[in-house]
């Protein structure tokens, strides 16, 4: 296989090629927690970003395919066209008793963690709604930027990945235990995901990183969470769409 | 009468073939509760052991249209992959899967999961597409890869008509791997290609070592994956 061109000047020219290979990277997030987290910011192995009531946990490969912290590998680049994310309530179900029982959703958290009106691990309407209004997401493109290349509030953003529920419409009668609702950022369809006219382009080594944060300080700031609970922790693996150069 | 190959002058044989896209390569793994290693798609043909099921079972042409061997494509065809589709279903003795006791979905036919269940599918799963043994060419979450069809239909009216054993009848929460219409697939913006006879696999690959949360009644009941490849595909014309 030709892996290299090597010029009459003595300059060696590696053949690459470009995929379609998103990025992904995943943070933990409480929503009465001050909000100021990085993406893309570690690889497999190394703590996965969380805010201060959410237990520490190293990463594995499903939190992040980052191969390089804080930046693209030397031999790789980037092209941002899309971005999106998918989210998940960190709420460890309760479980029928009897023999069997399944682990639970999430060792690392108290088993009593999170909300049993919830259904875990979908993501829970209200806390949604509440991070869709209180996050900001901001995409830093080289080192020392402070101009973002790309802001937004997490609202403005689709989720194209995810899972599509239908339910019975006697699903919160129980007395006494509503069960409450799950949602997603929009249809869970392919083109439900924030594209741009003009795509962000990242080199090799060049730095980027992902700012997750709530301005106003936590997801819960300014909503109605006077009721213990009624925001719960969450997921939310965030995902940069576009185009991966690899070497061949 | 079809032409199937033409000798030039020079000795060389040329057979025609052609580029269509109404057969796309599709094959199936399942997933069970408890820890879980890879499990390799079109690692096996027609007649060959679905990796996961229990036995294992022989694969059917439900399971997967790969002839030969598998792990490889076969000498006469190529292959360029413009999307991948996964569709999970619940596979086995029809009983009930209970995810917590809010929510159990006693549905004994159709292969219905209940929608936490495939959130979890999605957390914790991944899918990667090596070739040739060199490096991954796609390697995303399983929600990245919406199944691009299954169920569209309304809210259960009745739902103790079909929650079964469930323990809390009227509670039932149905989940596909995103919305269900063909239209929803996810076209890559860079088409792989899979040369004659070049080894490949669509792995499904669980870091966390299983899924978490996931219950079944039966040790025989499975979730089933059928992963589809929309591809343009060159077979020989007879």
């Amino acid at each position: 296989m030709l892996k290299d061109v090597i010029l009459p000047d003595g300059t060696r020219t590696a053949i690459d090629e470009w995929l379609h290979d998103p990025r992904y990277s995943t943070a933990e997030i409480g929503p009465r927690d001050n909000l100021d987290l990085r993406l893309f910011s570690y690889v497999r192995g190394q703590q996965v970003p969380r805010t201060a009531s959410i237990p520490a946990r190293l990463a594995t490969d499903a939190d992040t395919n980052m191969v390089q912290s804080n930046q693209m590998g030397y031999d790789e680049a980037f092209v941002v066209y899309a971005i999106t994310f998918e989210a998940f309530s960190l709420v460890n179900a309760i479980e029928p008793a009897g023999p069997g029982a399944p682990p639970p959703d999430y060792p690392y958290l108290p088993a009593s963690f999170g909300n049993d009106e919830i259904p875990g691990p979908l993501m829970d309407l209200l806390t949604l709604r509440a991070a869709q209004r209180n996050i900001v997401v901001e995409l830093l493109v080289g080192a020392s930027q402070r101009k973002p290349r790309i802001r937004e509030t997490l609202g403005r953003i689709g989720q194209s990945v995810g899972t599509h529920t239908i339910a019975s419409v006697g699903i919160a009668n129980l007395p006494g235990r509503e069960l409450r609702p799950p949602a997603t950022a929009g249809e869970v369809e392919v083109w439900n995901q924030r594209r741009y006219e003009e795509p962000i382009f990242i080199r090799e080594q060049e730095i980027a990183r992902v700012r997750l944060y709530a301005p106003d300080g936590s997801v819960a700031a300014g909503m109605n969470d006077t009721v213990a609970g009624l925001l719960v922790p969450f997921r939310l693996r965030m995902y940069l769409d576009g185009l991966r150069r690899r070497p061949v | 009468m079809a032409i199937q190959r033409i000798n030039l002058p020079d000795g060389t044989t040329v057979r025609p073939d052609d580029w269509v896209t109404t057969e796309p390569l599709y094959s199936t793994v399942e997933i069970n509760q408890g820890p879980i290693s890879t499990l390799n798609a079109f690692s096996y043909g027609v007649g060959g052991e679905v990796p996961g099921s229990p036995g294992p079972r022989a694969a059917s042409w439900a399971d997967t249209n790969l002839q030969g061997t598998g792990g490889k494509l076969p000498e006469n065809e190529d292959l360029r992959i413009f999307s991948i589709q996964i569709q999970p279903w619940f596979a086995g003795d029809g009983g009930v899967l209970p995810t917590n006791e809010r929510l159990a979905v006693g549905l004994n036919d159709g292969g219905l999961l209940d929608a936490p269940t495939v959130a979890r599918l999605q957390r914790d799963l991944l899918i990667a597409l090596p070739i040739a043994g060199l490096k991954n060419y796609i390697r995303q979450p399983l929600g990245f890869f919406p199944e691009s069809g299954g169920t569209l239909h309304p809210p259960f009216l009745n739902p103790a008509l079909y929650d079964g054993q469930s323990p809390n009848p009227g509670q039932i929460l149905v989940g596909y791997n995103g919305k269900p219409t063909t239209t929803n697939k996810r076209v890559l913006a860079s088409p792989i290609t899979i040369a004659a006879g070049e080894a490949f696999s669509v792995d499904v690959e669980c870091p966390t070592g299983q899924v978490r949360g996931l219950r079944f009644n039966n040790p025989n009941d499975r979730i089933r994956l059928r992963i589809s490849l929309d591809s343009q595909r060159r077979r020989p014309v007879a």
